[in-house]
This record gives C-alpha cells, structure tokens and sequence, in this order.
C-alpha cells in the first residue's frame, strides 16, 4: 500500500504562495475579513512562513511551506474523543467534519499548529462563491478541519485506476493541488514506500529533514535543506 | 411517597447500568475498529468496578434502609419522635 | 452522656431555621443572583446562534476562559468530598459540622466543570457523539469518565449522611416539604439496623472518594500534560493541579461557611476553631503550591529550551507579567502573613486569605492554559487573548448561579449536619477521651486506675 509524502525543496521555493491560494480554492477553505485576520482568525491550510534571518546588509530571507505534516504518529489523532481525527491505512491523516464535536484538542496537541477552527459561519465574497469546488464539503461552523493531502484527488485517482484494473501510480496521478500549481516545481509528491519515485529518493537525500523530528512525531513532509 | 423510596435505588442502579453500557460500548467500539485498546481496556477496568460499588450502596445501604423503614415496629425499635412542645414552626 | 444534655435535642433549632424560615434577604440576593445568571444565559444563546467567534478565542489560543473555568471548578469541588473523608476517615472531631458544608460545594461545582467544558464546545449539538463513538484514548474522555464518577460518587456521599437529617426535617415540616423530605428520607426510623447499614455505606464511600478525588484533578492536568505543548508536557502536572485544587478548595469552603455563619447566625457551631483549623491547612497547601510552582518554573528556566523559556518570560516579565506576580502575591505573600501570624489569625483574617487565594488559584489556572498556548513550539501563529463580553458574562453568570444553588440547597437541606453533631455531643466526646486514652502508655499495676479521669466530664462544655 502506498504511502503518501511530500518532500519540499527549500531551495526551489520562492514564496510566491501559489500554493496557498490554490489551497484554498481547492478545499474550499472560508475566506475572513481583515479584521478578523488580525485577531488570529486566518485559515490557511497551506501556508508559507516567512523567516528573516540577520541583520542587515547580510540579511536573507527564507520561506517555508507547510502544509499538514501528515505524522505516522499524530498527536492530534491520539486525543480526538470522537474519532473524527483518523488516520488512513495508507497512513494519511483526515478529518471527519461531520464527526467533530469542536473540542479543539487536537488544535492543542498538534505541534505544527495545523489545525484551524471555524470560528463562524464560513462566508466567501460572492465571486468566489461562485468558484467553490464542487467536489469538496463546506465546513459548518464549530468544527476544526485541517489540510489531508487533498484526499478527494486521492479519490479521483483510485476510481479511475480501478477502472483500469490496478492501482494508483506511486506518482504523477495523484498529487494534492499546492504540489501541482508550485511553478518552481519545489513541492514534490509521490509514495515515500515506492524506491523509484523522486519523493521517496530525495526524502532520503542528505539535504532532507523533518519538522521538529526530535518530538517523535514522524511528520511525512520533508524539507531539502538549502544548499 | 413511600413508593419513592424504592425509586432512588432503581435510579442508581440505573445511572450505574448505563455507566457501564458506555463503558461497554467503547470497548466494543475500540475492539471492532482496532483503536487503543489498551487504554480503554485500562480504564474500563477501573471504572466498572466502582460503579459496582455504587450498585451494591443502592442496593444494600439504600433498599435496605427503605425495608427497614417500611416493616412493622418491632420491640426494641426507637420511639417515633416526641411530638414537640408548642407545636412545629 | 445523652443524660448529660437533656435539652440537646431542641438546642439545635437554629439549624433547622434556615430550612422552616426565610428571610427578605435571601430573596433579595436570589433575585440579584438570578439577573446575572440569566445575562450569562442570554451570552450563551448569543454564542450558540453565532459561534465562538464572539469569544476572543484565536488561534493559536483556542482555549480560554471556559477552560481556565473548567480546571477552576473542578479544582473548588476538592473542598467537599475529599476534605470531608480525610477527616471523616481520620476521626478527626472538629469535622462534625463542615462536612456537609463541604461535600455541597462538591456535588454543584462539579455541574458547572462538566457545564464549562459543554460551553466550550463548538458543536454542544453533537454531544451524544461522545457516548456513540467515544473512544478512551483521548485524555478528555478520561476526563468525561472520572468526572462522572466523581459527581456519582460525591452525589452518593452528600446524600448518605442527609437520610437521618431528613427524616429529622420530614418529623417537622408540613406541606409540600413534608411530601419532598417523606419521599427522598428513605423511611428513616433510625434502627439499629439502619444505622448499622448507613454506616457502612458511609465509610466505604469515604474511602472510595479518596482517590477518585485524587484521579479527577490528575486527569484534568493529563488533558494538558500528555500534549507536546512547552510547560504543559510536565510530570509534576497531576500532583501540582491536586495541591492547587485542594488549595482552591479549602478556600471556597472556608468562604462559603463564613457566609452561612453569618446569614444564619450559626456562631455556635462553626466556631472560631474551625476557622482555626481550617486556616493551618490552607497554609499547609499555600506553601506546598508554591514549591510546586517553584520548581516547575525553576525547572523551565534553568534548562532554557527555547519553546519553555518563550512561555516562562512571557509568563514573568512578558505580557502575562501582572497576573503572574499577582498570582504569587494572592496565593503566597497575603495567606502567608496573614495566617502565619496568631493575632491576624482571626475568622476575619482568615476569610481574606480565602478569597485572595480563590483569585490567585483562578489567575494560576489561567496562566497555565493561556501564555503555553499563545507561545506555541513553531515561532510563527504567536498571539495574546483578550475575552470579550461573552466570556465575562457567562463567567459571571456561572459564578452566580453557582452561588444561587447553594443558598437554595441550605433553604432545602440543613447545611449543617445536625445528627452528627448530636452524635459528636453523645458518643464523639466519649471516644475521643477513650482515644487518646489508648494513646498514652499502660499504668503499671499500682499507679493511677485507667478509666476516665476524675472531673473530666465536668470540663465538657454543656449545651
């Protein structure tokens, strides 16, 4: 069985935030106002963290995607009371919005603070309203939800796969949208179990880590140094 | 009135039945889904046995008071209380 | 002895007054209390039809003050059931007239813990999901457990020793009254038999509350302790939230009999010596929370991880900085000089330093739920809080009602319990003189009888 993982290239990345906005718009992610933004209401389920280091003139800048770590041992899985929090047999970690019950434990336990609460009711301006994906839920309010590696694409791909008889292709068939509209090609997806993908290589590569590794939480989404 | 006293134990031991139904129904749960099931072992273990407890405190402590309270006087028994001087406020 | 105090049986009519009578005053409070609680009541209904966004909650601090109430409420309901066993257990005498005191607080604090975590809740709607697909490995649910069989457990507690009391009331009440006390009085006649079973039942349930008592506030500090998050992910956590509940306890409980002292004139029964008592245990537990809060601090600072050491210096000289020397000063500095010293010592004295410690255990409640959430592990996503109206109000309002239900419990029960204090008066004396008879070394043959020491019955205060 595949196992899905994302390797990121630091190196590649420009922080252009393609792959934020095509998060949003392909999970339907609710848009906020300024204000609300401002006091901490933001829901970016792809997000690129800035980072200035130094001071100047030797200053740089660097930038860091993170999406949903997707651990083999996620902390947010184990408190979830109700199981909306589940991780796949494929060792994907989803959750199940008409399951929550809003406790916001899992905001709590994950490290990476990838979980976002809907604080209201979702609202969209009316152009992108009109743009919403039809193959992804609305989120209610009062329940968490939290980027799984777009598993509606996921989806796609095994019906179309089962209709050739096999299954899916360890890359290239399925990949999340923040990997497919990257124009610097940084984000890499593919099945990490697979030997003969570029994820799986380059996650072993000497340049690659993890996020907080040393807590123990096996994250799926490696970083390549930069060089 | 009388009728109630047999009511309080029934809703303990109720209340303590449906503890342990939940119970039940999250080792069952964790059994069928392979989920943790150390942890709810673990705790159903402990829980169970106190809501015994309490079913043996309705049933020995509570019922029992309520027959007591219920049979023919006996010799030996106390006096019913002394009507009070001035009558009751 | 009974002889000895012929008119024991109609001296304590004061403690059935607060039952048979009511004053205008209560009403006025009532009424008072009411109007708050029902402002907390319209500040929920707000929040349920517009989500939790009216709160301040925020990411990264998505837990607020419904939590910070939560631990707090739970924390007060170790007043009761706890102390109450440990010195029902203990044989220790002065017990007699605090117990139910006590064990109330216990059972209605527990509502608004269970009640603050429902608040909390984004959808209060799917709660039943918790008992259809529950699942024990989530520390909250060992919450959900251990504080349902506390609440059990304390429930069972308060109302085992209220049977005689009752059928005391039931023997002098008329109307309605004398239906309810009829009805939940279990038929008391006050058989051997009966005392023989009610007995029974008292003290394995004073041993049983022990140590859920114990696991309740344990669980409630694993809900933060067995996440990741800098200065939650601690070992001393369970023993440190148990201090600080009985710390917290004690404080509402020594409060909560000087309110019915003085409202029901009950001077003659919780006696500066109660006070006394109570005051030398609540400086036991000040000092042991400060060195729990000592070394938990010390600990973070001086192995400096840059996650714990965020939270540490926003805690003592960042943002949170005022709370957290407040804090100190409540629940250290002003029991401590007050309490240490004999003359302050006094009811007045010692209910001060119950009140500045109920807000400086609040305060530790909060600077344990907020700073670690506002100074996550990952640098970015760092925010403060600041509650809005709505979370003010629904705090005020619990507060409220919570102090409405117990003034409603002593118009129902008496918040004294009166057969044991005529039990102290008939056996307790005697027992306590055989006791600490059997204390003292054997007389050799020869020497002074054993038995009871001439004259000592006549330094028995007579009522």
């Amino acid at each position: 069985m595949a196992r899905w993982g994302m390797v990121i290239d630091l190196d590649r990345c420009t922080g252009c935030q393609a792959c934020v906005v095509t998060c949003k718009a392909e999970n339907n992610v609710p848009v906020v106002t300024p204000r609300e933004a401002q006091r901490g209401r933001l829901m970016l389920w792809m997000t690129v963290i800035p980072e200035v280091e130094g001071e100047f003139p030797r200053v740089r800048a660097r930038f860091t995607p993170r999406p949903c770590m997707q651990c083999d041992h996620p902390p947010c899985v184990k408190v979830c009371p109700v199981q909306a929090m589940t991780k796949s047999p494929e060792g994907t970690v989803s959750h199940v919005f008409a399951r929550c019950i809003g406790c916001r434990f899992c905001v709590q336990a994950c490290p990476y603070g990838v979980t976002y609460f809907n604080w209201q009711a979702p609202t969209w301006p009316k152009d992108l309203r009109e743009a919403l994906n039809p193959d992804f839920a609305i989120r209610p309010t009062g329940v968490v939800e939290m980027c799984d590696f777009c598993h509606h694409r996921l989806q796609h791909a095994r019906e179309e796969a089962r209709a050739d008889g096999r299954e899916v292709r360890g890359e290239g068939e399925y990949v999340p949208a923040c990997v497919q509209a990257c124009p610097a090609r940084a984000l890499i997806f593919g099945d990490l179990d697979d030997p003969n993908t570029a994820a799986s290589n380059l996650a072993h590569s000497p340049r690659a880590f993890r996020m907080l590794e040393d807590l123990g939480t096996s994250p799926k989404v490696y970083y390549l140094k930069e060089g | 009135m009388e009728r109630l006293w047999r009511v309080i134990p029934v809703v303990v031991t109720a209340f303590a039945a449906a503890f342990i139904g939940w119970m039940i129904q999250m080792l069952r749960l964790s059994w069928t889904r392979n989920d943790s099931w150390g942890f709810t072992v673990t705790v159903a273990s402990v829980v169970i046995p106190i809501f015994l407890v309490f079913v043996w405190l309705a049933v020995y402590v509570m019922w029992g008071i309520a027959r007591e309270g219920l049979r023919e006087n006996r010799p030996g028994d106390p006096a019913p209380p002394r009507p009070r001087p001035g009558g009751t406020p | 002895m009974q002889t000895t105090h012929p008119q024991a049986f109609d001296g304590d009519d004061v403690l059935f007054a607060p039952v048979l009578r009511t004053g205008r005053g209560f009403y006025t409070a009532a009424v008072f209390l009411l109007a708050v609680a029902a402002w907390g009541a319209y500040a929920y209904t707000y929040q349920l039809r517009y989500g939790l966004g009216v709160t301040g909650l925020n990411r990264p601090v998505a837990w607020g003050f419904y939590i910070v109430n939560f631990v707090f409420f739970i924390g007060i309901s170790h007043a009761g059931t706890l102390i109450s066993a440990i010195l029902r257990l203990c044989n220790a005498e002065w017990r007699r007239p605090i117990t139910r005191a006590a064990e109330t607080i216990t059972v209605l604090v527990l509502f608004f813990g269970l009640g603050s975590i429902i608040i909390d809740l984004g959808r209060p709607d799917r709660l039943f999901y918790v008992m259809q697909y529950g699942r024990l490995q989530s520390p909250l649910l060992w919450d959900v457990t251990s504080i349902t069989t506390y609440l059990t457990a304390s429930t069972l507690y308060l109302y085992l020793p209220l049977i005689p009391d009752l059928a005391l009331l039931r023997d002098r009440a008329r109307g309605w009254r004398r239906q309810l006390y009829t009805a939940i009085s279990l038929g008391w006649r006050g058989t051997p038999e009966q005392h023989r079973r009610l007995e029974r039942g008292i003290s394995v349930m004073a041993v049983l509350v022990i140590p859920i008592a114990v696991s309740v506030h344990t669980v409630v500090s694993w809900v933060f302790s067995m996440t990741l998050q800098p200065m939650w992910k601690s070992t001393i956590f369970g023993p440190y939230f148990v201090t600080g509940a009985i710390f917290s306890g004690m404080a509402a409980l020594i409060i909560a009999m000087a309110a019915v002292r003085r409202a029901y004139h009950l001077e003659n029964y919780l006696k500066p010596v109660h006070f006394n008592s109570l005051a030398l245990l609540l400086l036991t537990m000040s000092l042991l929370w400060f060195y729990f809060t000592f070394a938990e601090h010390l600990t973070a600072y001086y192995g400096g991880e840059l996650a714990e050491g965020a939270v540490l210096f926003a805690k003592v000289t960042g943002p949170y900085a005022p709370e957290f020397w407040a804090m100190v000063v409540l629940n250290l500095v002003i029991p401590l000089a007050i309490m240490a010293n004999r003359r302050t010592r006094t009811v007045a004295g010692i209910v001060t330093a119950s009140a500045s410690v109920l807000v400086g255990m609040w305060l530790e409640r909060y600077l344990i739920v907020v700073p670690t959430l506002a100074n996550p592990r990952l640098p970015y996503a760092r925010g403060l809080y600041s509650p809005t109206w709505v979370e003010w109000s629904i705090t005020a309002g619990a507060f409220a009602l919570f102090i409405l239900l117990y003034m409603v419990f002593t118009k129902l029960f008496p918040i004294i319990s009166i057969w044991e204090v005529r039990e102290g008066r008939e056996r307790g004396i005697q027992e306590a003189y055989e006791r600490i008879e059997s204390y003292l070394p054997t007389p050799t043959p020869g020497t002074q009888p054993s038995g009871r020491v001439p004259g000592v019955g006549a330094a028995v205060p007579s009522h």
